[in-house]
């Protein structure tokens, strides 16, 4: 009830008139029963009152002429009825005319009233309704994903909040036709969009659109419209991040292997798949530059299984127009398509491969043009301008490993070198007390024996003196062939490893089981390092173990001797402790070998090395 | 020093070290070729072995001289040193133990190093013995032999 009065009250267009006059009749009627029963208590001077309601109610309703009509009406009825004489119409006869004319007036001032607070009551809710309307827009506008599909439902939501029957909105101009009115939408004099509405619309109706909805329509559309930019702009920085931290995991775990130092082949294979992923690309590949104008092809990828690259491994000559040779003589990042001349990279795999384009980085370690990558696509369009610095980063990483290899390969060389170069002192200086000082000292204990048998015999004392001498020379001897032994045994370089741990066998302090298969004789540096192994482990088995046997298993077979010491002691060595090993170990690592000691408490120690043989 | 013959004992008459040495019935020189890549030893083996009795019919330094040696002088003994620089007396002793057309000739290896530290070579060498430089003596390669031909 409440609410359907109040939807009457706030009605924008008028009920019928003829309802109008109905009802201003039905008031005069009804305030005219009400002014009779009010006779009996109130003077009937003050009764005209009664009749202002429904001059009040007609005028809300129906407007300011019909309330004036039911006013002057009111009057007539009350002067007849109310005014004395009663039952007469005395206004143009008697001075009763004076209140009926105060009434009136009365009268026509509520119509107004009441219409002016209907007007303005109607333009409250009209404007409270597109307050609405303009929240719901709003809401819309500002919430869509995109702004464009979110167009048609405001259009059509303002269609109805307005009472229109049709009403779009569109992004760009629209000219006008004769069934539609094209209004614009600019923001600061800029052209936002266009409104457009059915031609022949009210003049209230136009100018309400042209005052209140294209403005507020056009704050929505500039906030909507960047709402959208920032949202644009922060997935696409949302997806710049993301594509950042993949590449900067693909970086660090590039980077990870190139810490641990693995072999730069697997490096290669590692970069040319992660570059391959970052840069979208259809093919990788990173090749070598030779010193003869050949490149040799050292990691690749694809990142589909048809079409498998040449080997890796192999050599090709550079080829004057191809990407290669362009960034070998200009030694700076290049692209290039395929028609230019990267169709004939990789032997023309590339072209077979359809590929479209590639880029290229070269590859520069310390100063160096070392070598290029290259990325291979098939995708028709441009690649975007950051390919190459992308790519950067990668051959940047792919330098490092390298140089790391490098510089780990020079360590290896020149501590091989150092040990080498120790060994052969060692092997000299016994060779040079060998060669001088023994067999010097053996010529001369010779010559005194024979000087001993030639003394006369009645010259005891000398020959004695003699003897006692030759003697000495032989101690002397004894203790420069023990001192021989400890720099370098002579077995190894006479008779090769068999014979030589056989000697070590036979001298250990714990029985040994011995067995040997090796075939001739091994690289120099490989025997001296087998040898000092099983010599250094049976001597600190006899030392430390409490071993009752004591297993060396020596065996060269293909590129590497391995060896084995084992024994049925109590275990729990520390290879870190003993010096004697430590010195092993880098005399393995430095030929590139490895070497591991367990040493389980009460399972004795077992030793294992592989030492590469390689060319000597 | 005479060849040393188990079969003649009691003919001394000749032998410079009568009491210790055999001698062979024909009083004939113990034949020796020496191979060693050291004059000095050289020199002085030969004065040693010569006071002891034994012929000392050539010298060697290297395998070459020492095969070329051999095929002409054919000696009844080679001394071979262990040690020939560049060169191994353990090859020397199997090429000259395979060399000869007749019987191969007694082969003692010699060294200034000990029988120990070469004792897997030695045994798998054909050499009669090995005899260490300091030990050496017309005696010790008379009882080599004796003990060589028993």
């Amino acid at each position: 009830m409440h609410a359907r009065l109040l939807s009457l009250l706030l009605r924008a267009s008028r009920p019928p008139l003829l309802w109008g006059i109905l009802t201003g009749a039905a008031c005069v009627a009804a305030e005219t029963f009400i002014a009779f029963a009010l006779v009996q208590v109130a003077p009937s001077n003050a009764l005209d009152v009664v009749y202002l309601l429904g001059v009040l109610v007609v005028a809300y309703l129906w407007g300011m002429w019909l309330g004036v009509i039911v006013a002057v009406a009111s009057a007539v009825v009350y002067d007849f009825f109310q005014v004395p004489p009663l039952h007469q119409v005395t206004i143009f006869s008697s001075w009763t005319w004076v209140p009926l004319l105060v009434f009136l007036v009365v009268g026509v001032l509520v119509s107004a009233a009441a219409a002016l607070m209907r007007s303005l009551v109607v333009e409250a809710e009209e404007r409270r309704r597109e307050a609405d309307l303009d929240a719901r827009t709003a809401r819309l506008l500002l919430r869509a994903e995109h702004l464009r599909a979110a167009l048609p439902v405001v259009a059509r939501r303002l269609a109805q909040g307005l009472g229109l029957p049709f009403l779009a909105i569109e992004l760009g101009p629209v000219g006008d036709d004769p069934r539609h009115t094209a209004l614009p939408l600019t923001d600061d004099g800029a052209g936002i969009g266009t409104l457009v509405v059915p031609a022949g619309l009210p003049a209230a109706m136009t100018r309400r659109l042209r005052e209140r909805v294209v403005p507020s329509l056009e704050a929505v559309l500039v906030a909507a419209r960047d709402r959208e930019a920032i949202s644009t702009a922060l997935a696409a920085s949302r997806d710049e991040l993301a594509r950042i931290a993949e590449e900067q995991a693909a970086l660090r775990r590039v980077a990870t292997l190139v810490a641990r130092g693995v072999s730069p082949t697997e490096i290669f294979g590692a970069v040319a798949h992660e570059m391959g992923l970052i840069v979208n690309a259809d093919h990788t590949a990173i090749e070598r530059y030779e010193p003869d104008r050949t490149v040799v092809l050292v990691g690749s990828w694809s990142a589909s299984d048809r079409g498998a690259p040449p080997p890796v491994g192999s050599r090709r000559p550079i080829r004057e127009s191809g990407l290669s040779a362009l960034v070998l003589w200009t030694g700076q990042p290049g692209r290039m398509a395929a028609k230019e001349g990267a169709a004939g990279e990789l032997d023309g795999w590339a072209g077979d491969e359809q590929v479209v384009s590639a880029v290229a980085s070269p590859i520069v370690v310390e100063a160096r043009l070392w070598g290029v990558m290259i990325a291979f696509f098939r995708a028709p369009e441009p690649q975007p301008d950051d390919v190459e610095e992308r790519m950067r980063d990668f051959t940047e990483l792919v330098a490092t490993a390298i140089s790391n290899a490098e510089a780990r390969d020079e360590l290896a060389a020149s501590r091989a070198r150092v040990v080498a170069a120790s060994d052969e002192t060692r092997h000299r200086i016994e060779r040079d007390l060998h060669d001088g000082a023994q067999q010097r000292l053996v010529s001369l204990g010779l010559q005194l024996r024979m000087a001993e048998t030639v003394v006369p015999p009645d010259l005891p004392k000398l020959k004695e003196q003699l003897s006692h001498t030759a003697e000495g020379l032989t101690l002397v001897l004894e203790d420069l062939r023990e001192l021989s032994r400890g720099i370098h045994p002579a077995i190894l370089s006479k008779g090769g490893l068999g014979p030589a741990l056989k000697m070590l066998a036979r001298r250990s302090a714990v029985p040994v089981e011995l067995d040997v298969r090796v075939d001739g004789r091994l690289p120099e540096r490989v025997e001296v390092a087998v040898y000092y192994i099983v010599s250094e482990c049976l001597t600190n088995v006899a030392k430390h173990a409490q071993a009752s046997t004591v297993y060396v298993e020596v065996e060269a077979a293909g590129d590497a001797a391995r060896v084995g010491v084992r024994d049925n002691g109590k275990g729990g060595a520390d290879p870190g402790r003993g010096s004697g090993l430590i010195g092993l170990i880098d005399r393995v690592q430095a030929l590139g070998g490895a070497i591991e000691v367990t040493s389980p408490i009460g399972h004795g120690t077992t030793l294992t090395a592989v030492i590469p043989v390689g060319e000597s | 020093m005479r060849r040393a013959c188990p079969r003649h004992l009691g003919m001394p008459a000749s032998c410079n070290d009568a009491d210790a040495l055999r001698c062979h019935s024909e009083d004939v020189p113990l034949r020796c070729l020496i191979v060693d890549d050291s004059d000095h030893f050289k020199e002085a083996a030969r004065l040693l072995l010569e006071a002891d009795g034994v012929a000392v019919v050539g010298v060697a330094s290297t395998i070459a001289e020492a095969l070329g040696r051999f095929g002409e002088l054919r000696p009844d003994v080679v001394l071979v040193d262990v040690d020939l620089g560049e060169e191994n007396g353990f090859d020397l002793a199997r090429r000259l133990h395979d060399a000869g057309d007749g019987e191969p000739p007694p082969v003692i290896l010699i060294s200034t190093y000990e029988e120990q530290d070469f004792a897997e070579l030695i045994a798998t060498s054909p050499a009669v013995a090995f005899l260490s430089k300091p030990h050496l003596s017309g005696r010790a390669i008379d009882e080599i032999l004796r003990g060589a031909d028993a």
